[in-house]
Parts: C-alpha cells; structure tokens; sequence
C-alpha cells in the first residue's frame, strides 16, 4: 500500500494576472525519488515554496503527509537554490546548521540543547564537512557551502528532502559524489528535486516529471520527447543546441567514470539515439 | 587632560556617547547583515517629522520622534513584502515625506522653534541628566530583548524563507527589530542628529563586519568602535571647538574609508605578487 507524501491536486498560482502553476496534479508516495524538470521561469521553484506553504495557491488544494504545509513542513528539509541568501554572514557552519533544528524547539525563548548540538554534528558528519564545523561560512568554498546547506535541511531530521537546482554551482566531481549521497539519503527520506539542468537527471530517480505551469508526467524514470515537447514548447532548437549540447559535455567527462555510473551511459544513449532519429527524419 | 572629567556636562556626553554605542553596536550589526541601511535611514530621517508634530502639538519633539520612527517601523514592515522591488523606491519616499512633514510642521508652529538645529545635527554636549537616564533604560532593554530572542532573531536574518520553514514568526521578529532600530535611532538623534543618525548606526558595524567571524563579537566591536569613535569626536569637539556631531561622523567616515582602503591595497598586492 503505497501512502502519499505530497498530493497536489488541481492547483493553480497566479502572479500578476498569469497563472505560475496552472491546474498542477502531483502525487509523490513516500519513499520516492521524484525530479522535476523544466526551463527557468516554468514554476519548480513555485512549485517547492507552494509545497512549503511559502505560498499560498489560488486554486487546488495540497497535502503533506496528509496535513496543510504549515502543520507539517517541520519535517521536510529544504535546500534552497544556492546563494538565494547572504553568504557575508558571521556565522560558522555549526551555528548555521544547527538553526535547522529551530522547528523542533518549544517555547518562546528557543535556546539549543545539547541533542540539538549533537544532531546538527551528525548532520555536519553526513556532508563530510566536520573538519569545517567551527569555520565561517564564507570561509567555505562553492561546494562546500551547498554541503553545508544540505546538513542545515538533513538537521531538522526531514520525512522528506525538497531540492531547488542542487547541481548549479557545483562541479562535474561534486556532482557525481552529490547524487551518490542523495542515493544514500533517499534510503531513509522521500526526496523531490527539481532542476532545469536534464544532464543531472540520473538512474537511480524513479520518476522524473516536466514542469513549465503545467506538468508532464510519465510515471517512469526517463524523460520523453513529448514531455519536453509539451514542456519546453521549441524541441527543435533544444534537441539541436540545447540539451545534447549540454548532455555531451556531462557525459563527454563522465566516459572516465563509466563503470561508475552506468545511470548516465544509458541516458547518453538515450539522447544520442534520440537526436540520430531526428536528424534522419 | 583630567580636568574634562570635572565638568558634569563632558561627563554626561561622555556616558551618553558610551551607552548610545552598545545600543548602536547591538542594532547596527543588524541593520548590516540584514541589509537595512536603507531602511534604517528613511526610519531615522522620517523621524523629525516627529520632531515637527511635537513642535506643532506643543509636546516634546523627542517623543514625537520616538513615536513617529516607531509608527514608520510599524508601516515598512507591513509593506516590506507586499511591496517587493518597489520597497527602495517606497523606502525613498517615506524618508523625505517625514522630513518634508517636519519642516511644514515646524515652520507653521507658532513663534521660534528651539533646539531644532541640536536635532537635525545633534549636540551631545547639551545633553540633560533625564536623556542619559532614558538612554540607559533603553540600552538594557535593547540588550535583554535580543539576548532572549537570540537564536530566533539570528535565524531570521541569515535566512528569512528558511525561518518561516521552521515555523518562526518572521514577519514579528522583523517588526521588533524595526523597531530596536527605531528606538536606537531616537537615542543617537541626542548624539550626532537626525542626519548624521544613519551613519554611526552603520559604520561602527560596517568595519567590525570585515573583522568578526561570529555575530555577538561583531556587536562587540561595532560598540568599542562605536565608543571609540563617539568619545574622540566629544574630546574634537570640546577643544577645538567644533560641532560634536559631525566630528564624531567624520572620524566614523575616515576609519571605514581607511578600512576599505586598506583591503584594496592588500588585495592588490596578493595579486601582484603572482
């Protein structure tokens, strides 16, 4: 019996007279590793703060763990897109992880005990950045910095794990050992990414859906040209000089890590396959 | 060099120029990693209209000013995010409709209108024993406000969308916040005046926020430079004879342009030296 952790149905955002999310249906079981792909201003992003109650839907309704997203959004990590705040702040990573614990702690005045300490360094141990717990945050380099804000989302002990373009400042190494962490992590926690970077889109996600207002989904894990049709509205021009542009240079220096990551091969293949079809139209 | 501490006046300025540093330390720090400097000025420049309904309503202008800059904390915060990218240009607007208020209200209150000058430029020189009392009240206050809501007001502004997540009151620990700020503007009005408000507000903290690696030891920099800088302008002041106000700004001015300056040079140099 599979239970749902996210159940959006029929919901709409409107900014400014036009509709951000446009009759959204989503079903995400607990467990599951969805990602949601779409091109820059197609909604993700939207998509993940309506899911936070961050903002509310005009239509539709939403249910997390089968409650509104303010009754339970405690127990969903959320790692915002990278450097949506400020990074000159004085504060070590310690501090900055440990503020994911805030939801948890009761009372007025909200103090951390030392189980809060001992789980944001269980948070910081899981990153790999323990060496750099005392250490500003500006210190820290790009990719440690994300690491950082994933132990800030993995320290309020989340159900579920909500991801905003994981991958963007991050480089070709970091990203493989990213997406083997999250392989990790989605033993224990439902996970929803969402990305506009399809290069990303690995094997061990279960169902990948297109995001731009409205949604395409499949119910498999691989990305179908109608869904980008539908999704990105020009396939040409993507399939020509966008997404194998940018697929090829992944895989172009993944080829040194094939055994590691077949995930990546069978999506070069996919694509190549793809474009090879076209082009003999 | 001791003689200045026999005269009560220098003595007053002195402590009121010591406390108005902790209160400006605490609520600059702030004011700079949040990023409100420009909130911070149309608060503390909308105050004298105030000034003005004081002079007009015949009660006294720093009252007005306090219940004017809070009344102003109050209104940018419900607006801040409706307001979205126009909050600069509504942030503008409130900090000259106050001062525009203040001098219509000033000039049609009857007969001559006195002290304003201290007002807009301050003179800590002048200030009275019942001011040091409200600015040491106000100090403590500020200082267990914020030791309670440490954390929560931490986590509000290094990350406000992450705040809500965790279920904080954003919009609440904002407003406070506005107004600790407000109520420290009212404190340095004494000092170095209205116009000058903005900048020991933010500079102390500007320059310890290129040194401090933890919040509670920027607050404490910014309030010794603070001091530092307050206390230097008081003694420019009293021997040279010059106003207080502007001594203490340059002085303030100088030190973060020093700064800057120096991290140029600096970063320069590693750069050369490749």
């Amino acid at each position: 019996m599979k239970e749902p952790a996210i159940e959006i149905s029929n919901l709409t955002v409107m900014g400014r007279g036009h509709p951000l999310l446009d009759s959204i249906d989503l079903t995400i079981n607990k467990g599951e590793f969805h990602a949601v792909i779409g091109p820059n201003g197609g909604g993700k992003t939207t998509l993940l703060k309506v899911i936070l109650g961050l903002i509310k839907p005009d239509s539709g309704s939403i249910k997390i763990f089968g409650k509104t997203p303010e009754e339970n959004r405690s127990i969903i990590g959320y790692v915002p897109q990278f450097r949506t705040f400020e990074f000159g702040y004085p504060i070590s990573v310690m501090e900055m992880v440990l503020s994911g614990r805030m939801g948890h702690i009761k009372g007025i005045r909200k103090t951390y005990s030392e189980e809060d300490r001992q789980i944001a360094g269980e948070s910081i141990e899981i990153m790999g950045i323990e060496n750099l717990a005392e250490r500003n945050l500006s210190d820290l380099s790009g990719g440690e910095q994300q690491r950082a804000i994933i132990a800030r989302a993995l320290a309020g002990k989340p159900r579920m794990l909500l991801l905003d373009e994981p991958t963007v400042y991050v480089d070709t190494p970091t990203n493989r050992m990213f997406f083997k962490m999250l392989e990790e992590l989605h033993d224990t926690m439902t996970i929803l990414l969402v990305t506009h970077d399809i290069g990303v889109i690995s094997s061990n996600i279960d169902y990948v859906a297109c995001l731009n207002k409205k949604i395409y989904t499949h119910h498999t894990n691989q990305i179908t040209q109608d869904m980008l049709d539908s999704a990105y509205k020009c396939p040409v021009e993507l399939i020509a000089h966008g997404i194998p542009h940018r697929v090829f240079e992944e895989h172009d220096e993944n080829d040194n890590y094939k055994g590691q990551n077949s995930g990546h091969e069978l999506e070069k293949e996919r694509i190549i396959k793809r474009t090879e079809s076209l082009r003999n139209r | 060099m001791f003689e200045i501490f026999a005269y009560e006046f220098l003595r007053n300025a002195l402590i009121a120029g010591i406390l108005a540093s902790i209160i400006c330390g605490i609520a600059g720090t702030f004011v700079i990693v949040k990023k409100m400097v420009s909130l911070s000025g149309g608060i503390s420049h909308a105050a004298f209209g105030g000034i003005g309904i004081g002079y007009f309503f015949g009660f006294e202008p720093i009252a007005g000013a306090a219940l004017f800059s809070l009344a102003t904390a109050g209104g940018i915060n419900y607006i801040r995010k409706k307001a979205g990218e126009n909050l600069d240009t509504l942030v503008g607007a409130v900090w000259a409709g106050g001062m525009a208020l203040g001098v219509m209200l000033v000039y049609m209150s009857p007969g001559y209108a006195p002290g304003l000058m201290t007002y807009l430029f301050g003179n800590i020189l002048l200030v009275p024993m019942s001011d040091i009392i409200l600015t040491g009240v106000l100090t403590v206050a500020v200082i267990i406000t914020v030791a309670f809501f440490f954390s929560q007001l931490v986590a509000v502004t290094f990350d406000e969308e992450y705040a809500t997540v965790m279920n904080l009151n954003t919009d609440r620990f904002m407003l406070l916040l506005l107004c600790i700020i407000a109520l420290t503007v009212v404190v340095l009005i004494q000092i170095v005046g209205i116009i000058l408000v903005i900048a020991l507000l933010t500079l102390p903290a500007a320059i310890a926020h290129r040194y401090a690696s933890d919040i509670k030891i920027m607050m404490i920099i910014s309030a010794v430079l603070g001091a530092v800088f307050t206390v230097t302008g008081i003694l420019i002041s009293y021997y040279l004879d010059v106003p207080s106000g502007a001594a203490i700004i340059l002085l303030s001015s100088a030190a973060y342009l020093g700064v800057i300056a120096k991290k140029s040079l600096t970063d320069e140099r590693t750069h050369s030296s490749w």
